[in-house]
C-alpha cells in the first residue's frame, strides 16, 4: 500500500495548520464579547472600541421572545471570552438559551448587566433607562478591564466618556420631555417601563398577556385613550402593528415606530422621548 | 348588545363577518355538494404563497393571495379533467408547495413580517376599511356569476356526466366554479386565515344541507348560519373577556361555534329522522 501521506500532503497539512494558528492568533489579539441584545452591543463598542469583536445573539429584526440562535452564533459563543447577559429573569431568550449556550464554552466569563439595578418584575428592558445604562457601563467596564488588564487606561478613558455621553443625552431628553411629566402613552409591547419610570411618564400596554388584544380590551383602550387625550401610540418593528394602528386611527393619534432594540441606543431613546413629547396638547386645543 | 357597536372597529368586523358569510354560504354549498373540500383546502393554503410574494414585492399581500388562488384553481381545474385518480396527490402538492413558497418568500423579503400570523389564522377585528369594499365587490361578483350560470353550475355539481351528455361546456364551468372558490377563499382569509378557511366553506353548508331541499335554499340557509356564527363569535369573544376575563381569538371561536352547531344539527336530524337525502 502506497504511503498516503506523501510530501505533497505533508506540505498541505503544514499550510493548513499554519493558517489555523494564524486565525487563532488573530482571535487571541481581539477577544470576542457576546451580548444578548443590540443596545448592549452599542455599549460594548463604546467601551472597548476595536479592542474586542462584538457578537449579538438577537439580530436586528428578530423578536427577543422567539429567536433561536444559529449555528454560526453557537460557534461564536464557543470561541468568545465574555458574555454580557441582560440578566433579567423575565427575558425569554436567556431563559431558554443561556444555559445551553454556556455549556458550549466553560471558559466563558458571564457578566450580569442587571447587577445593582432595581428590576421591574416581568419587564427585562432595563436598557431603556439612562440611569440603568450608566450602571451597565460601569459593570461591563469592570469586566472588560479584567479581560484586558494591560489596556486598563484606555478602557477607563472610554468609560468616562461614555458615562458623560449618557448624562448629556439624559439632560437633552429631560429638556425634550419638559412639561410632559405624568403623561400617559400607549405602546403595543411594554418595552419602555424603565424609560417611563425615569422620566415620570405612564406606559400603558396594548397587548393582552403577550397577545393581540381582544375586542373588549380594544374598546376599553380606545375609550380610555380618548379621555386621556393620548396623542401618540408607540410600536416597535418586531411586533404586529394591527391593533396599535387601529387604536391610533380611532383616537386620531399618530402611530410612531421606535425600536427599543436598536443598535443606535441614543437614537432609540430620542425617538421615544420625541414621540411622547409631541402628544402635548397643541395650543389650538 | 349595543355597547360594542359604538366602536368603528367592531362595526367593521361585523360587516366583514356578514360579507364573508355570503361568500361561504353560496360557494360553500357547491363545495359541499360537489365534494371539493380538499380542492378548496389546497387553493386556500396555496394562497399563502401569494401572501409571501406580496411581502417580497412590497405589494398588498391580499393581491398576491388573489393571484395565487386564481392561478392554482385554474391549474387544479385543468388537471381535474385529465388525471382523476391523481387528483388527491396533486392537491396535496399544491397545498404544501404554496405554503413552502409563502415561507420562502417571506424569509427572502427584507424587513419585518409581524402580521404573518394574521394571514394564517385571520384577524377579523383588524380588517381595514378598504377590505370591506373589496369583500363586497367579490361577493357581488360571486352572486352575479351564480345567478347567471345557476342552471349550468347545478348540472355540473350534481351530475357531471349528464351535463356533459347534454352538451354543456363542463370543463369551462368547472374552471369558473373553482375560480369562485378562490374568490371566496380570498374573502375569508381576512376573517379566519388560510388555515381555517376550509372550515367556513364546509360547516355552514353541511348544516344547511340537513334542512334544505334545493340548492338555493341551502345557499340561503348556510349564509344565514355563517352570519350567525360570525356575529356570535364576535360578541362571544367580547363578552367572554368582559365576564370571564378570557382573551379568546374571534376567528377560531367562530369556527368552534359552527362545529357545535353542526353537532347539534346532526343530533336533531337523528331525532327528526333523515329526510330522503
Amino acid at each position: 500500500m502506497a504511503d498516503p501521506l506523501g510530501r505533497g500532503w505533508l506540505a498541505v497539512t503544514a499550510f493548513v495548520l499554519a493558517a489555523l494558528l494564524a486565525c487563532s492568533a488573530e482571535s487571541v489579539r481581539r477577544p470576542a464579547v457576546v451580548v444578548s441584545v443590540l443596545p448592549q452591543a452599542w455599549l460594548v463598542e463604546r467601551l472597548a472600541g476595536d479592542l474586542v469583536t462584538v457578537e449579538v445573539m438577537i439580530p436586528p429584526g428578530a423578536s427577543h421572545a422567539t429567536y433561536e440562535p444559529t449555528m454560526a452564533q453557537m460557534r461564536a459563543v464557543s470561541r468568545a471570552s465574555l458574555y454580557v447577559k441582560v440578566g433579567h429573569p423575565a427575558f425569554p431568550f436567556e431563559r431558554a438559551w443561556l444555559d445551553r449556550l454556556l455549556r458550549e464554552n466553560s471558559a466563558l466569563v458571564v457578566v450580569d448587566a442587571s447587577a445593582n439595578i432595581p428590576q421591574h418584575p416581568g419587564d427585562p428592558h432595563i436598557w431603556t433607562s439612562p440611569d440603568a445604562m450608566r450602571q451597565i457601563a460601569s459593570t461591563v467596564g469592570n469586566a472588560l478591564a479584567d479581560l484586558l488588564p494591560d489596556r486598563r487606561d484606555e478602557l477607563e478613558r472610554n468609560r468616562t466618556a461614555l458615562i458623560e455621553e449618557i448624562a448629556t443625552l439624559d439632560q437633552e431628553l429631560r429638556r425634550t420631555l419638559a412639561g410632559a411629566e405624568g403623561r400617559s402613552f400607549l405602546v403595543f409591547h411594554p418595552a419602555w417601563g424603565y424609560f417611563a419610570e425615569h422620566y415620570g411618564l405612564r406606559q400603558v400596554a396594548i397587548e393582552e398577556r403577550g397577545k393581540e388584544p381582544g375586542p373588549l380590551r380594544l374598546a376599553r383602550l380606545i375609550e380610555w385613550a380618548r379621555q386621556e387625550k393620548v396623542r401618540a401610540v408607540l410600536v416597535q418593528p418586531q411586533f404586529s402593528h394591527m391593533s396599535a394602528e387601529l387604536i391610533a386611527r380611532e383616537i386620531g393619534a399618530e402611530l410612531v415606530t421606535v425600536d427599543p432594540l436598536s443598535r443606535d441606543w441614543p437614537a432609540s431613546l430620542r425617538g421615544a422621548a420625541r414621540a411622547i413629547a409631541d402628544q402635548a396638547p397643541a395650543a389650538t386645543n | 348588545m349595543l355597547e360594542p357597536l359604538e366602536f368603528a372597529f367592531f362595526q367593521r368586523a361585523l360587516l366583514a363577518g356578514l360579507l364573508a358569510s355570503v361568500a361561504c354560504g353560496i360557494v360553500g354549498s357547491y363545495v359541499v355538494v360537489k365534494r371539493m373540500a380538499s380542492m378548496s383546502g389546497g387553493i386556500s393554503h396555496a394562497a399563502f404563497g401569494g401572501v409571501g410574494l406580496g411581502y417580497l414585492l412590497g405589494i398588498d399581500p391580499m393581491i398576491g393571495a388573489t393571484g395565487f388562488a386564481l392561478a392554482c384553481s385554474a391549474g387544479i381545474g385543468l388537471a381535474y379533467r385529465r388525471l382523476r385518480s391523481g387528483m388527491d396527490t396533486l392537491i396535496a402538492m399544491v397545498w404544501a408547495v404554496g405554503m413552502a413558497l409563502g415561507i420562502l418568500f417571506v424569509s427572502l423579503s427584507p424587513g419585518y413580517a409581524p402580521d404573518l400570523m394574521s394571514y394564517l389564522f385571520g384577524s377579523i377585528l383588524f380588517v381595514p376599511a378598504r377590505y370591506v369594499g373589496f369583500a363586497a365587490g367579490l361577493d357581488l361578483l360571486i352572486v352575479l356569476t351564480v345567478v347567471l350560470l345557476f342552471k349550468e353550475f347545478q348540472a355540473v355539481a350534481f351530475d357531471e356526466e349528464h351535463a356533459e351528455v347534454s352538451g354543456l361546456p363542463v370543463g369551462l364551468l368547472l374552471l369558473a366554479l373553482l375560480a369562485l372558490v378562490s374568490l371566496a377563499v380570498v374573502v375569508l382569509i381576512r376573517v379566519v386565515g388560510v388555515i381555517l378557511v376550509i372550515a367556513l366553506l364546509t360547516m355552514p353548508p353541511a348544516i344547511a344541507r340537513h334542512w334544505s331541499r334545493t340548492l338555493p335554499q341551502m345557499m340561503a340557509l348556510s349564509s344565514v348560519l355563517g352570519a350567525v356564527c360570525a356575529v356570535a363569535g364576535l360578541y362571544g369573544s367580547y363578552w367572554l373577556s368582559e365576564l370571564a376575563d378570557l382573551n379568546v381569538p374571534t376567528g377560531p371561536l367562530i369556527i368552534l361555534l359552527a362545529a357545535l352547531l353542526y353537532g347539534a344539527s346532526v343530533a336533531a336530524r337523528t331525532v327528526v329522522g333523515r329526510r330522503d337525502g
